[in-house]
């Protein structure tokens, strides 16, 4: 007779049996899906750097203008996939929950870990690609760089965790999540530096916790980076613990809403 | 043991709550009883597999078990289209907790199920029966005490559905099922009790026979109440009246089965089975044909029919034929 699994034993072997089934879904659908997660945001530094290049802009905010394009485009990408992917892990897992041991936020909390850990691989690369070509990117405060990626990444799983429960219950919501994510990607800083933003605007857009994680980063790059004096990494980590909180929360009270539906 | 106590369930739809698709469902299955659900569409019968699998909650009532429940195997539940049977296999084992012995399950699986090069191609290009294949070999890769099945045994040809009998028969000393078919053999060869599933309740028989007839009886009248209110309408009376009178000749029929022979269909002798169908005829209800009969849940011995060719003149030899050939038929059904 086999011994009777503990829950944690169970949810643990769920877990890596969603992660890899979500990771090779997520590298091997398709053709080479797994070069598009690099040559995505490859590109878009490369578009952006030529035209700062082009306007003759050589550092913004004091530090090398590829360094901040790639920090900023990488941070913000942790924050954007996670919070997109997690989005649909319900709905693309519905097959899987006739298995009474899956439970749709295992889904959702793997989902943002393959996330996660694919940008963090992805960064890596593109950083050792450019200091190959001969960019200084060694950051200074690398702890404050990981703070910041890893409150990003946090703020995507809460987000994440919401809309994945939301989109289920009110569909029209969950269109609204997607479209969110662009005007979010120009008041984050990723392509403009907030503190040359006049008052009070800068305030305003300050409220947006994801342009505290983008500057934060780019300060762990180099500490003489001109980030908006508002910032603060609390700010980040408290507003992901909130988000996280509620998403949980809605996942407790219908949980078996998502599965039956 | 799995105890069911006043089990209620609706589902949330667009428009609020729906309506209730159990009300009040209780009964307690004990260890190594193999068990039929039966009961017409839309009557519960998955909604309560999937309770009974812990896939779903009751909205009202508990469901308990203290023994190893498979989840409910049935329509394309449980597979990952966009994921190989390989991948989907290794799926399932790792979280069950089988990791180290990984090998030699997705091996058995892969064996079983018989997909050959498909196996390593996603589900999504799979047929039906390839799915219900993949999802039965799946199953039977773990030890369960009970396996809910929601009509995969019928699915697959009757090559697969031989093998897939005798991994059953195999299992049936340690493990029992439970499961909804259509197939009346199905539920015949591999169950011994039955719960009919009426109008949100649950009524328990202990041979599923019982439950069988019960389920007939009730659709019969069902029948007859759809036809007298189109009775009711102008224009399509004589038509109603000859279907009614087929109708009802059935359910006598089961009715006198019930008092004849119900029961213990199995242990019918000849004389009885002649009575029956002679007391049919004096009522007259001439033809209740003897493929009817054996549909209708009797099974007639063989060596019933000379004897009974006696009883029936000859231009009506020719339904005892009939009948061979149908006991026949569920002979072949009850070897698969």
């Amino acid at each position: 007779m086999r011994v009777r699994r503990t829950s944690i034993n169970i949810t643990l072997s769920v877990w890596k049996a969603l992660f890899l089934r979500e990771a090779v879904s997520r590298l091997a659908t398709g053709r080479a899906a797994w070069l598009w997660l690099v040559v995505e945001p490859l590109i878009s530094v490369v578009f952006l750097l030529f035209i700062f290049t082009g306007f003759r802009m050589h550092t913004v905010g004091g530090i090398n203008t590829a360094v901040w394009l790639m920090v900023g485009m990488m941070a913000f990408l942790v924050f954007r996939r996670t919070g997109t992917q997690t989005q649909n892990a319900v709905d693309a897992n519905r097959g899987l929950f006739t298995y009474r041991q899956v439970k749709p936020i295992d889904t959702v909390l793997m989902r943002a870990a393959l996330e996660g850990f694919l940008t963090t691989l992805i960064t890596v690369i593109l950083f050792a690609a450019a200091a190959l070509l001969g960019v200084d990117v060694v950051p200074e405060d690398p702890l404050l760089v990981l703070e910041a990626f890893f409150g990003l990444w946090l703020i995507g799983m809460g987000f994440g965790l919401i809309t994945s429960v939301v989109g289920e219950l009110i569909p029209e919501l969950g269109k609204i999540s997607g479209f969110v994510m662009t005007p979010l990607y120009f008041a984050s800083g990723a392509m403009i530096p907030l503190a040359s933003i006049s008052q009070p605007y800068r305030d305003w857009l300050m409220f947006n916790p994801v342009a505290h994680g983008l500057e934060a980063a780019r300060l762990g790059f180099a500490s003489h980076y001109h980030a908006p004096s508002q910032l603060s990494v609390a700010y980040l980590y408290g507003f992901a613990l909130v988000l996280i909180f509620f998403g949980l929360a809605l996942h407790v009270r219908y949980a078996s809403r998502l599965i039956t539906q | 043991m799995i105890v069911v106590e006043d089990v209620h369930k609706r589902y949330m739809t667009d428009h609020g709550p729906g309506k209730w698709v159990l009300q009040g469902v209780s009964f307690a299955i004990p260890p190594g009883l193999s068990v039929g659900l039966v009961g017409g569409n839309g009557a519960g019968k998955s909604t309560l597999l999937r309770l009974i699998g812990g896939v779903d909650v009751p909205s009202r009532g508990r469901i308990e078990s203290n023994c190893r429940v498979s989840w409910p195997m049935g329509f394309g539940g449980g597979l990952q289209p966009s994921l190989t049977g390989r991948q989907n296999t290794k799926f399932v084992c790792r979280i069950h907790g089988h990791e180290e012995d990984i090998r030699s399950r997705v091996a058995f699986v892969e064996e079983f199920a018989e997909l050959g090069d498909l196996f390593d191609e996603p589900v999504k290009t799979y047929s039906t029966g390839m799915r219900s294949r993949l999802q039965f070999g799946l199953s039977l890769a773990f030890d369960f005490d009970v396996y809910i099945s929601d009509e995969v045994t019928a699915a697959g040809d009757a090559a697969f559905r031989d093998k897939a009998a005798a991994a059953f028969k195999k299992l049936s000393d340690h493990a029992s099922i439970i499961m909804v078919s259509h197939g009346e053999g199905t539920l015949r060869q591999f169950c011994t009790a039955g719960i009919w599933l009426n109008e949100g309740r649950a009524h328990w028989f202990d041979d599923i026979n019982d439950a069988l007839r019960e389920y007939k009886k009730s659709q019969l009248n069902h029948q007859i109440s759809v036809l007298l209110a189109e009775q009711l309408l102008p224009g399509n009376q004589e038509r109603v009246a000859l279907e009614l009178e087929k109708i009802q000749q059935r359910l006598k029929a089961v009715v006198l089965l019930e008092q004849g022979m119900a029961g213990e269909p199995a242990a019918v002798d000849h004389e009885e089975g002649v009575r029956v169908i002679q007391e049919a005829n004096q009522q007259g209800m001439q033809l209740v044909g003897l493929g009817q009969l054996a549909q209708l849940g009797c099974n007639l011995k063989p060596g019933a029919i000379p004897m009974l060719k006696k009883y029936y003149p000859a231009p009506h030899n020719k339904h005892l034929d009939l009948y061979d050939l149908k006991s026949q038929c569920v002979k072949v059904e009850s070897i698969n």
